[in-house]
């Protein structure tokens, strides 16, 4: 008998009960792989927000994998190729479905069916950018416009007065002409906006017409020249860098730019950045609605969030989401580094809590969500091809190498042998 | 390489007994080989092989390679403007670049060789630039130096002039670009100095006996008693600088602007495979670049013959 106690006691020593019981999920210590694209003050926020997360999930480890938006993609495709992606992708709307088209991100519906993820407070409008087909890979984690910061103090040292809204863009040439006339030497009215192929969307929409029309340009080569037209005469007078002036500030980070070294009195750029801009300057920037046109071309920008497929920890990887879309704390802490967050509940968190610069962004966004008509179209494959070489092709406008026309023609060519080939 | 000890045949391995022993030498080089040839197999010869494979596919990296057969190549010598664009960038590069690299090199190894008082400091100091050219730091240093701001300029403002941003124009770049390639003349410098220190003193001597001046010295006796090393250096400064990729990524913000005027044909390939996702066209590029680089060669070994004096044959 005592032996058999003995025995037993034994037995319980070695084996104390519940040692074979399954562990709590929740014990196991977890890494998650977060990739996005930062400015130093962005980087800042994220390791604060993670950081806090950890305290709050001291099993979980958030491993930052952040570079600078030039590289960003290259390096998610080689990633993603090799079989390796991060858990965690910020991620951009037109690269939607590329990647979802191959099976590379999550489909999260599960998560939202059973509420684990929690969209019930971002509209739907902006909710529906997630979805591709029956599934839904993205979620919104902050929303933008394109809008027209100008530096209010500049301005009133010329001695002029900034419109409420543009009618027009002949009446922002106009302005814009004239503003160069009152500035010092060796500023600029505006930053190069003939550039970017997104404000040439917008003017194009304005008209009724859109950059890409289903797999083809959706618009003439003389609305091309017309667009490239005005940004040349704006050249000729001084009001936009002339071209190596240009080249040379095309790739710095933003605390190097004209306009936040008070070079450049405007600068038309994504509503969300108006904060990182203002810190680093004394002169007070604001932003207000690019010039009107006959329809309405503004269009929302988001950040999105996509989870990998093949993530070893998806219940992991949904939690954090939600941490990030729908708790108060990261609201607060995110501000409107990626524009306001997509949550209307969340909106209301953080407004108190911005200053004057977040506030302008928070007014703005919601002004441009009130008249929005239609979304942009997406790009067909090969799209980023033909945007590339917008840019090249504009570069040579800016170095008056040949004639409008002909740069025009030849932009048109490269295009349709692009957006023609059978890939 | 020491001879194994026992020539006889070792009863425990019966292969061996069937080998002569310079078969046993050889076997024991080739086992020790093995790590190596695996290597070469797996790191080197399979992807170059499967590049060739993809040179004739449409493959984006995510999903399988689909076979297009000659299209790849098709579409670049017929429809793609940036494909001769970056042709005419990177032999505007190769055919400036190499000569003058070259010829500096020559030159300061010349005067080098006089028996400069510091001649080791003057040595690693030419030197220096060809071990940490091809590097990001000094791309992006150059990028200074020729920004608008930069130290060109501000040697420029010494006599006046305004320079502008010679990195930002299209008509420029390239040349900015040919600056940095001939600033790391050390390496050839240094081949071509351990060549002339070769050349005995005497034919010199006897030289100057007859009245030849330092021009006459130098171009009738150092000149073609070294073409064997000038040889050496055009070949591997053509292999490099076709392949030449950092710079031109670094300087031009991986555009190869502006303009294009500095798309060099390592970026283009560069681009199209990791940007655009084509990488079978990149492999095509890449098989193409190996036909040019090869033709390149082909040529100065068959030109070589009439040039370079070896000094073991008859003239």
């Amino acid at each position: 008998m005592k032996r058999t106690i003995f025995v037993i006691l034994a037995l319980l020593l070695a084996f104390p009960p519940g040692v074979f019981a399954q562990d709590d999920a929740e014990q196991e210590p977890v890494e998650l792989r977060y990739s996005a694209w930062v400015s130093p003050s962005r980087q800042e926020m994220l390791n604060t927000l993670f950081d806090l997360y950890e305290e709050q999930n001291p099993n979980i480890t958030i491993v930052r994998e952040f570079s600078d938006f030039g590289g960003y993609w290259d390096v998610l495709a080689t990633q993603t190729a090799g079989g390796n992606p991060p858990d965690l992708m910020t991620f951009l709307y037109n690269f939607k479905d590329d990647y979802a088209s191959r099976g590379v991100l999550l489909d999260m519906t599960p998560y939202i069916e059973d509420e684990t993820l929690d969209l019930s407070d971002i509209p739907q409008g902006v909710r529906v950018f997630g979805e591709t087909g029956d599934e839904y890979h993205l979620v919104i984690i902050g929303s933008t416009a394109p809008a027209l910061f100008y530096n209010e103090t500049m301005i009133e040292e010329a001695g002029m007065e900034m419109p409420e809204m543009f009618e027009s863009w002949d009446q922002f040439k106009e302005f814009s002409l004239e503003l160069t006339e009152n500035l010092p030497e060796g500023n600029y009215a505006l930053e190069d906006a003939g550039r970017l192929d997104a404000i040439f969307n917008f003017w194009l929409r304005q008209q009724g017409k859109s950059f890409f029309d289903g797999e083809t340009l959706g618009f003439e080569q003389e609305d091309l020249v017309n667009w490239w037209t005005l940004w040349s005469d704006l050249r000729e007078a001084g009001a936009i860098p002339d071209a190596e002036t240009f080249q040379e500030f095309a790739f710095v980070p933003t605390q190097d730019s004209l306009f936040a070294n008070s070079r450049a009195a405007m600068r038309i750029t994504n509503a969300n950045q108006l904060p990182t801009y203002q810190q680093y300057s004394e002169d007070v920037f604001s932003l207000q609605m690019l010039p009107r046109g006959e329809f309405v071309g503004d269009y929302l920008g988001a950040a999105f969030l996509a989870v990998a497929a093949e993530t070893e920890h998806p219940e992991e990887a949904i939690a954090l989401l939600n941490f990030i879309i729908n708790t108060p704390e990261a609201a607060v802490l995110m501000a409107t580094e990626y524009g306001p967050p997509g949550s209307t509940a969340m909106q209301e968190v953080v407004r108190p809590t911005f200053d004057e610069s977040q506030q302008k962004v928070l007014n703005y966004v919601g002004e441009v969500s009130d008249i929005l008509e239609t979304p942009v179209a997406i790009p067909p494959e090969r799209g980023n091809e033909v945007e590339a070489a917008y840019l090249r092709f504009y570069e040579e406008t800016t170095f008056n190498l040949a004639p409008l026309d002909d740069v025009v023609s030849r932009f048109f060519q490269e295009a349709e042998t692009i957006l023609g080939s059978d890939s | 390489m020491p001879l194994p000890e026992s020539r006889k045949t070792s009863p425990s391995k019966g292969f061996l007994s069937r080998l002569d022993p310079q078969q046993q030498e050889n076997l024991y080089g080739y086992i020790f080989m093995i790590p190596w040839f695996i290597g070469f197999l797996t790191l080197t010869a399979f992807p170059i092989f499967a590049s060739l494979y993809l040179s004739f596919t449409d493959y984006d990296l995510f999903t399988s390679p689909e076979w297009v057969g000659l299209q790849n190549y098709v579409e670049m010598f017929t429809r793609d403007s940036r494909y001769v664009q970056s042709l005419e960038v990177t032999f505007r590069y190769v055919l400036l670049s190499v000569p003058l690299k070259l010829i500096m090199a020559l030159l300061v190894a010349a005067v080098l060789e006089r028996g400069l008082r510091g001649l080791p400091l003057y040595r690693a100091i030419y030197y220096l630039p060809s071990l940490l050219g091809g590097s990001v730091a000094i791309s992006i240093l150059w990028l200074q130096v020729f920004g608008r701001n930069g130290l060109f300029n501000g040697f420029l403002a010494l006599f006046g002039i305004e320079g502008m941003s010679w990195i930002g124009h299209p008509h420029y770049a390239l040349n900015t670009l040919i600056v940095l390639a001939v600033w790391q003349f050390g390496a050839p410098m240094v081949i071509f100095l351990a060549g002339l220190k070769q050349i005995p003193r005497t034919l010199y001597e006897a030289a100057e006996i007859d009245g030849a001046g330092t021009f006459t010295k130098f171009t009738r006796i150092t000149i073609p008693l070294i073409t064997p090393l000038i040889f050496f250096n055009l070949i591997l400064q053509v292999i490099g600088s076709f392949q030449a990729f950092t710079p031109a990524f670094i300087i031009s913000d991986g555009t190869g602007g502006p303009v294009d005027s500095t798309l060099f044909y390592t970026l283009y390939l560069y681009q199209q495979g990791f940007s655009y996702f084509r990488m079978g066209y990149a492999s095509s590029m890449a098989w193409v670049l190996l036909a040019i680089i090869g033709v390149f060669t082909a040529i100065n070994f068959f030109a070589s013959r009439y040039w370079v004096y070896y000094g073991d044959e008859d003239r």
